[in-house]
């Protein structure tokens, strides 16, 4: 890192604070540390991945405009050192100055409208498209500075723009979508040095870094997409890493004497979901008095505790208490099987009446094991479930999506990292939504005044109406927020961080 | 011979366009792509842009000709996941999968053959009863959970060759041995009661009244008979591997086509799965009629045309 005089130093420092990054690891970036995923990379254009993970391993090469600190989960300046809002419909953000592509190109205003346009460009067929169309055009007032203008106020831009990463132009436009995708180049802590697909992706501590250098020098991330071998490979002293680790095999990882266990809560909530609409056809779950009778007969704590071993928080809502919008006073619905049963009775529900119950492997931990256990609940209340495991998220989002899911469904929601109960409570239950088994004006207008008002006083009561909305009506049944467990070498420090992403670039050795 | 391997050849190829088309009607039974494409939130809109662009709107017919019409120029499209040629893709995770094919089965074969002889040689001896043992323990056992096994002793504990992935000859050893122990029943049964038949035949019998040895009598005379239908057996089972171990890909991360091919299906990447299909159909169909070549070679009596 090229720091000049006190000055430097000092903005140095403030850097790092931001970041949460303890101050004074100004060592060289030195060792090797092995990753395992459960899965590899499919593009390393980061405007054209489509998985969460690929997200996760890109941000070690590419800067967005806004980052989050770690600890505090806050928003902070990525490449873009400050920013405010002009009016309702525009943002300006100050570009970061002096920084520069691993490639040598400088980051200003016209790198930042290109990645942007590039983003919305019909023809790129980029996934995050989406998510940014809202903007309506980005203008370029001087070499540092940039303004987005939306259509509709938009409140969640600057969580959403943690997710665009920021590319050089020239360097794409000389080489192509195709090379781009294979030798990406950014400005992130890591430059990108091989890939081996389905073996191996390589990258080495960016010289040309703007932040602080990183303890590791090389990263190399494998696809591993059995769990059990990426714990044999860490035993074996050859893995130093791995994400996803199920509770069972916890104990393994502790008792190994060669890795701890890091978790931490993490926005994703996990709920069963209802079809009240009757999307995939006339149903029981349509009486609320059923809706209410399943969401007292499962002990939710009993889960957490003998199948999540207490790695869990319980919630009355399904927005995550560290996102925007969330109301804590919704309390979860009592464990009282005696009322459910006398629910079930009065809604004529007979004993023994079977529902369809979906549940699917992918980002839940331990959902069949979850699925279970919220199966077993119901048939002590006379509740029969045909419980179907589907172990393809693809797949399950995908009848999920087209209302093909009928009468319960244990669901999960991550939001993208975007810690905003928009995020959640429109695709869920906005009428216009693909994902929502729900079909109500009165949440479409509270959940638009929300999407499209920038006065958080406003946007906070919307969503305490919504709130209040679908627990009076047992619209779901809000289960508890996942923790994430991950497993680290003892030779290394990392703390898992509560957005779901891994941030290697935060390690640091012990030796 | 030369009229029989052009006809099969012939043969192969239709049976590719016959293949080609059964799994596009699955594929596009199975769902839409754009859906699995796109984020959760997508709009409507987006969805329908996205199979505009994806030429996932025409018409089936239209679809199944533009691709049929490019496969028989080895164009199968760009992966839709993947952004790259699928074919390219494909032929990438082949090396790994023809690889551990190979091992595999020469493993299996060195494991089989042997020890089938042997139980044939001393029918209900001792070395019989551990060849039935070994050989139902070894079909019986999980490919999954030797696998595990497998790196625990020899990865773990003894550190003697890399738990997984693709670095080098010691890292297909655990992953070679493991279907090596999973096909090596078949082939050992195979060659056992194929060894008994030819044992208790009269030339046989008249070589040993020569005074012939009783290896030679073995791994010469009775062997040859019995390798016609072992290399049946052996390109058959080939042909089926180099559509991949999925087991054992996942087990010991393999970069082979198995897992790859699975993948393709889950997200409906119709071009790579189309063009796994055809490349590994074709590629079986070509196996089948060199084992038949080779078999014609082991028996003259085999005559083709």
């Amino acid at each position: 890192m090229r720091v000049r005089g006190f000055a430097g130093w000092l903005a140095a420092a403030l850097t790092l604070i931001a970041l949460g990054i303890p101050v004074g690891g100004f060592a060289e970036p030195r060792g090797q540390l092995v990753a395992a995923l459960d899965s590899d990379r499919e593009t390393l254009d980061p405007h054209q991945a489509t998985g969460t993970i690929d997200y996760m391993v890109l941000m070690h090469v590419f800067d967005h405009l806004i980052a989050r600190n770690p600890e505090s989960m806050k928003l902070v300046g990525g490449l873009a050192e400050s920013w405010r809002t002009v009016d309702d419909l525009t943002w300006e953000f100050k570009i970061r100055k002096g920084v520069k592509f691993q490639n040598g190109e400088v980051v200003n205003a016209q790198a930042v409208k290109f990645s942007i346009d590039r983003v919305l460009d019909p023809a790129q067929k980029s996934y995050l498209r989406d998510r940014f169309k809202g903007i309506t055009a980005v203008q370029v007032l001087d070499d540092l500075t940039v303004r987005l203008k939306t259509e509709k106020p938009n409140p969640v831009l600057l969580e959403r723009l943690t997710n665009l990463a920021i590319l050089p132009p020239a360097y794409v436009k000389d080489k192509g979508d195709a090379f781009i995708a294979k030798n990406p180049v950014g400005t992130g802590p890591y430059r990108f040095v091989e890939w081996a697909r389905g073996q191996r992706l390589v990258m080495e501590a960016s010289p040309s870094y703007w932040g602080p250098q990183p303890a590791v020098k090389t990263l190399v991330f494998r696809p591993i997409p059995e769990v059990a071998t990426a714990i044999a490979e860490m035993m074996a002293g050859t893995v130093d890493f791995i994400r996803l680790v199920p509770p069972d095999q916890i104990p393994a990882i502790e008792g190994s004497g060669k890795a701890y266990i890091t978790t931490a809560p993490i926005i994703r909530v996990i709920f069963l979901n209802f079809d009240v609409a009757g999307r995939a056809g006339a149903g029981p779950t349509q009486n609320i008095k059923v809706r209410e009778a399943i969401s007292r007969a499962i002990d939710v704590d009993g889960i957490i505790t003998h199948v999540l071993g207490g790695r869990g928080l319980k919630l009355g809502t399904v927005v995550n208490p560290m996102k925007f919008g969330y109301d804590a006073s919704i309390k979860p619905v009592a464990y009282d099987p005696a009322r459910s049963k006398q629910l079930l009775a009065e809604a004529g529900l007979a004993s023994g009446t079977k529902l369809e119950f979906m549940t699917y492997s992918g980002s839940i931990i331990a959902s069949r094991q979850v699925g279970d256990a919220v199966s077993g609940y119901l048939n002590k209340v006379g509740i029969q479930t045909n419980h179907q495991h589907i172990e393809d998220i693809g797949l399950s989002s995908n009848l999920e999506r087209t209302g093909k899911l009928k009468d319960i469904y244990l669901a999960s929601w991550g939001s993208w990292s975007v810690f905003d109960a928009d995020m959640i409570l429109y695709p869920r239950f906005h009428s216009s939504e693909a994902f929502a088994y729900v079909r109500d004006p009165k949440l479409d207008e509270w959940l638009d005044i929300g999407r499209n008002t920038v006065n958080a006083g406003k946007r906070m009561e919307a969503y305490r109406q919504v709130q209040k909305y679908v627990a009076d009506n047992y619209l779901v049944f809000p289960m508890y927020a996942q923790t994430s467990v991950m497993a680290v070498s003892n030779k290394l420090n990392y703390k898992a961080a509560s957005d779901e992403t891994i941030a290697l670039w935060r390690a640091t050795w012990k030796n | 011979m030369r009229a029989y391997v052009i006809e099969r050849l012939v043969d192969t190829g239709l049976t590719c366009v016959g293949i080609s088309f059964v799994v596009f009607v699955f594929l596009h039974l199975a769902g839409d792509p754009a859906k699995v494409l796109l984020p959760p939130e997508a709009s409507k809109e987006a969805v329908a842009d996205l199979r505009r662009s994806l030429g996932l709107d025409d018409p089936f017919f239209v679809q199944y000709g533009r691709f049929l019409g490019n496969a028989l120029r080895g164009e199968f499209g760009d992966s839709f996941i993947i952004r790259d040629k699928a074919l390219s893709i494909l032929l990438e995770r082949a090396p790994a999968t023809i690889e551990l094919a190979v091992a595999g089965l020469l493993v299996g074969v060195v494991l089989a053959v042997p020890l089938g002889i042997l139980a044939a040689h001393r029918p209900r001896s001792g070395i019989d009863h551990l060849a039935s043992i070994v050989s139902v323990v070894g079909q019986a056992v999980p490919t999954f959970w030797l696998g595990i096994l497998l790196i625990l002793l020899f990865a773990v504990w003894s550190r003697l060759v890399p738990v997984s992935g693709r670095s080098g000859l010691r890292s297909l050893i655990l992953p070679a041995v493991c279907l090596g122990l999973y096909l090596a029943p078949i082939m050992m049964r195979l060659v056992r009661s194929g060894m008994l038949t030819v044992l208790a035949q009269d030339y046989v019998r008249t070589a040993r009244a020569k005074g012939v040895s009783e290896a030679l009598i073995l791994w010469k005379h009775a062997l040859k008979n019995v390798s016609i239908p072992l290399v049946t057996m052996v390109g058959l089972q080939f042909g089926r591997l180099l559509a991949g171990t999925v087991v054992i890909e996942i087990v010991f991360a393999w970069p082979g086509i198995g897992f790859l091919t699975v993948k393709a299906v889950r997200t409906l990447d119709y071009p790579v799965v189309q063009a796994a299909v055809v490349v590994v159909g074709a590629a079986i169909a070509l196996v089948n009629l060199a084992t038949d070549v080779v078999v014609g070679y082991l028996d003259p009596r085999i005559r083709y045309g």
